[in-house]
């Protein structure tokens, strides 16, 4: 079946499966197992595919290196950085050479307690660095949509990374560490500290909106499914097969606003109940949103989120993409209002045919008086790191 | 030789802008619980007690002084180069010392009370695994020469910056604005070639380039004097004159100075950390725009600092460069941080929360990446009794 996520009963409980550990689908508590860490090493940046963990970093940096032996390095360093960060261990002591690490894990770090994702923007992709021909199709500067208040300063980027991890002080550990040894290489744009809550009471983390978020989608356990929808690969420079399109958003929420506003008409805006998570249509959270008997949107309006968003048509079914989002929480704006929201995180096979369709349909949803997208980017994940000789980019700069 | 095969992979491909001496991670698996750990003595009577033998790779000794006194530990090898080290440790305190040795002959070395140093018995190290490069230490005696040259080196730009001081001041009587505004420039150079960062000069250089942060009535408060405050006033719109009262404090807070540095030394461990502090100081104060009152040279400044971590570089070189191989490195990186500021068109610090322009961005990864390859200046030359 082409057909991903909610609309099976099977491809839901295995993405429940992966968030809660492997364990059964229903009812997972709150202290449910922590699930598997990805490998550091394969075909694919693997981490993009496991369910979020409870903390996460996205930071956006600029290129400082000005060629390509410069950008080799630095690729050659951040591999063997987050290499040995996610393997973990005893620190390799210095002596009395240089000063130690962070210290912050203590003496002898977790093991296989991080994930990263490592991405690159379009600016990358110059004469300055020979990679002018080498860039993704449809790899550019992030559109603006019609709902956006884009401040420059949350906006694009020559490299991302994303660290996440079932503890705050792995990923902080993490980013401190590869900027330590690559401060002349790159510089931080921006970064958002982000997370994501464990099961209330069960099923998907929810979203700060109190929503279950991350239900629907590939099932990143089908191979067919993560190739046609997720990994990139038929008309791309040949590099790239096995890379995602990465689109991270920051989108603010008007939390305020949205507290002022009845759950019936919540659950209207996204087609969803929010104690359950289950489609206005019926069943549970897993259960499959039904669009095929309600035409005019008795049952789930025609403009909620989630059937603007995944009509459920043959014509978009390869509009799909894996949604990989987290919640942000950065202070407090002019006015007293809480600055939060989502940073929305999005794997494609293909930019436009994807995210950019998607985002499109999504113009001028009722949602979009609750939310305001104000930053992010789009970039490339690049192909897995297959082996320990092995490095980030090598075919993009063999 | 580098810590680890990562470290060395990242050492082959390092040019300028990364790291390589960096912390790697063994594979080491479970952490030997301490209590598991040789049980090592150090003291002058029983120093390197308990420690007979050991793999190559990651070691690590649980050490107790046994001795009266405080000591400091270090593990060293046969030609007396220094692997790892605990300082202090108390009386009857005991801590953990970690070090990565390759195969050869080690031994402890306690120096107790800052007195001569007693080496252990020697431990032969044996098996395959690597080892992290070993550093010859250096006393503060060796370190005498370069204090006594660098201290004069920075006599030489204050008795400079005193006449350029008195050309400020006549300026400012005169309540000739451009004038003194240049005169101020010259003058402001000149000081940030003399490695004040970090209260090198006291409460004197307090009053010399204090910030107005710290002060109840900030910019306002009537305590607030030298170089900064003259800046103040010559950038917003306070009349030159009325100035002239600050340029003279200033004139007698130089003198006064000059006077301390007739008399007292620098201490050889502050002169082997201020080749790192300047730049620390440049990406914290200068940079960021922290230090501008109105005249906007943050480039100049910053240059003015390279200068001055030049100097501290050239004093202490006889004695870092046959112990930092990354020496060249730095120069390196000191004279593309030169030609990178020389090549910024004009100068905006980003406003808080903001992202920096392009150009700001490239020196500002000059500057922290010179501060990290001067990190290890401190941690190699920092005068040891071993
Ligand atoms: C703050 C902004 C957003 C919030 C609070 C939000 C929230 C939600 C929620 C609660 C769901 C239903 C549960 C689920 O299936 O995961 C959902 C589904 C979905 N959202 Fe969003 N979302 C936001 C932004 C976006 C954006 C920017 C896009 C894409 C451009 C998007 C695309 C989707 C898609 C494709 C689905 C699944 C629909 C389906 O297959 O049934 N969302 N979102």
């Amino acid at each position: 079946m082409l057909q991903a996520g909610a609309l099976t009963a099977g491809a839901g409980a295995l993405t429940a499966a992966l968030r809660a550990g492997g364990s059964s689908a229903s009812a997972a508590p709150a202290s449910s197992p922590r699930r598997a860490m990805s490998d550091f090493h394969g075909t694919h940046q693997n981490a993009a595919l496991g369910s979020p963990l409870p903390a996460a970093i996205f930071t956006s940096f600029n290129l400082t290196v000005t060629d390509r032996a410069g950008l080799t390095e630095l690729l050659h360093t951040l591999t063997d950085r987050l290499r040995a960060l996610t393997s973990g261990g005893i620190p390799t002591p210095v002596g009395v050479t240089t000063t130690d690490g962070t210290g912050i894990l203590g003496p002898d770090t977790p093991t296989n307690a991080l994930e990263s994702i490592l991405a690159l923007g379009s600016g990358v992709f110059t004469d300055r660095f020979g990679l002018g021909a080498a860039k993704p199709r449809g790899l550019r500067p992030m559109d603006t949509f019609p709902n956006d208040q884009l401040d420059p300063a949350w906006c694009g980027g020559d490299l991302l990374l994303t660290v996440q991890s079932h503890d705050r002080d792995i990923v902080t550990n993490a980013l401190r560490e590869i900027c330590r040894s690559t401060r002349g290489a790159m510089q931080i744009r921006w970064k958002q500290d982000a997370f994501s809550a464990p099961p209330r009471p069960s099923g998907a983390p929810r979203n700060l909106l109190g929503f279950k978020d991350g239900i629907a989608g590939p099932d990143t356990s089908n191979n067919a499914q993560l190739s046609r929808l997720v990994w990139a690969g038929a008309g791309e420079p040949a590099w790239a097969t096995g890379g995602s399109y990465y689109v991270v958003r920051r989108i603010r929420m008007l939390v305020e606003f949205w507290d002022r506003v009845s759950t019936s008409e919540q659950e209207r805006i996204f087609g969803r109940r929010k104690d359950s998570g289950a489609p206005l249509s019926g069943g549970a959270e897993t259960t499959a949103p039904d669009y095929t008997n309600d035409p005019k949107g008795d049952a789930i309006p025609l403009d909620s989120h989630i059937r603007m968003a995944n009509p459920r048509t043959p014509q978009t079914a390869d509009s799909q993409f894996l949604r990989r989002s987290y919640s942000y929480d950065a202070g407090v704006d002019s006015v007293g209002n809480l600055d939060m929201g989502l940073m929305f995180g999005a794997f494609n096979n293909d930019l436009d045919r994807q995210f950019v369709a998607v985002q499109k349909r999504l113009a001028n949803e009722p949602l979009a008086d609750y939310i305001t997208p104000v930053g992010g980017g789009y970039f490339f994940a690049l192909p897995g790191v297959r082996n320990s000789r092995d490095f980030y980019g090598s075919a993009l700069l063999a | 030789m580098l810590p680890r095969k990562i470290c060395a992979l990242a050492a082959a491909l390092a040019g300028v802008t990364t790291l390589s001496a960096c912390s790697g991670h063994g594979n080491s698996g479970a952490a030997p619980q301490a209590a598991r750990l040789p049980a090592v003595q150090a003291s002058r009577s029983h120093c390197g007690e308990g420690w007979t033998s050991a793999q190559a790779g990651v070691i690590r000794l649980n050490v107790r002084n046994t001795d009266v006194n405080a000591a400091e530990v270090y593990l060293a090898d046969t030609s007396g180069k220094l692997y790892g080290e605990i300082d202090p440790l108390g009386p009857n305190a005991t801590a953990v010392l970690t070090a990565q040795l390759s195969a050869g002959s080690y031994h402890l070395r306690c120096s107790v009370n800052d007195g001569d140093p007693v080496d252990g018995p020697t431990v032969k190290v044996t098996g395959t695994g690597r080892g992290t490069q070993g550093v010859e230490p250096v006393s503060s005696a060796d370190l005498v020469p370069a204090v006594i040259g660098y201290q004069k080196w920075v006599r030489s730009r204050l008795t400079t910056l005193q006449t350029q001081t008195d050309a400020l001041v006549r300026r400012l009587r005169a309540g000739d604005r451009a004038a003194a505004q240049a005169a101020w420039k010259t003058a402001n150079h000149t000081w940030h070639t003399m490695g004040a960062a970090y209260g090198a000069f006291g409460a004197t250089g307090d009053a010399i380039d204090g910030d107005a942060h710290g002060l109840a009535l900030g910019v306002k408060d009537p305590g607030w004097t030298g170089l900064l405050r003259i800046e103040y006033g010559l950038w917003h719109g306070e009349s030159p004159s009325s100035l002239g009262k600050l340029g003279t404090a200033l004139r007698t807070d130089l003198s006064k100075l000059a006077g301390q540095l007739q008399t007292t030394q620098f201490q050889p461990l502050d002169v082997v950390k201020r080749a790192h502090e300047i730049s620390e100081d440049t990406l914290q104060q200068t940079l960021t725009g922290n230090h501008d009152y109105g005249a906007h040279v943050q480039l100049d400044e910053a240059l003015a600092e390279l200068e001055g971590t030049t100097q501290v570089l050239s004093a202490l070189r006889p004695l870092l460069a046959p112990r930092y191989a990354g020496l060249t490195r730095v120069d390196a990186l000191i004279t593309k941080s030169t030609k990178d500021i020389h090549a910024q068109p004009d100068w905006q610090a980003p406003a808080s929360g903001r992202a920096p322009s392009t150009g700001h961005a490239v020196v500002d990864a000059d500057i922290a990446q010179l501060t990290e390859l001067l990190a290890p200046v401190p941690t190699r030359l920092e005068p040891r009794v071993a």
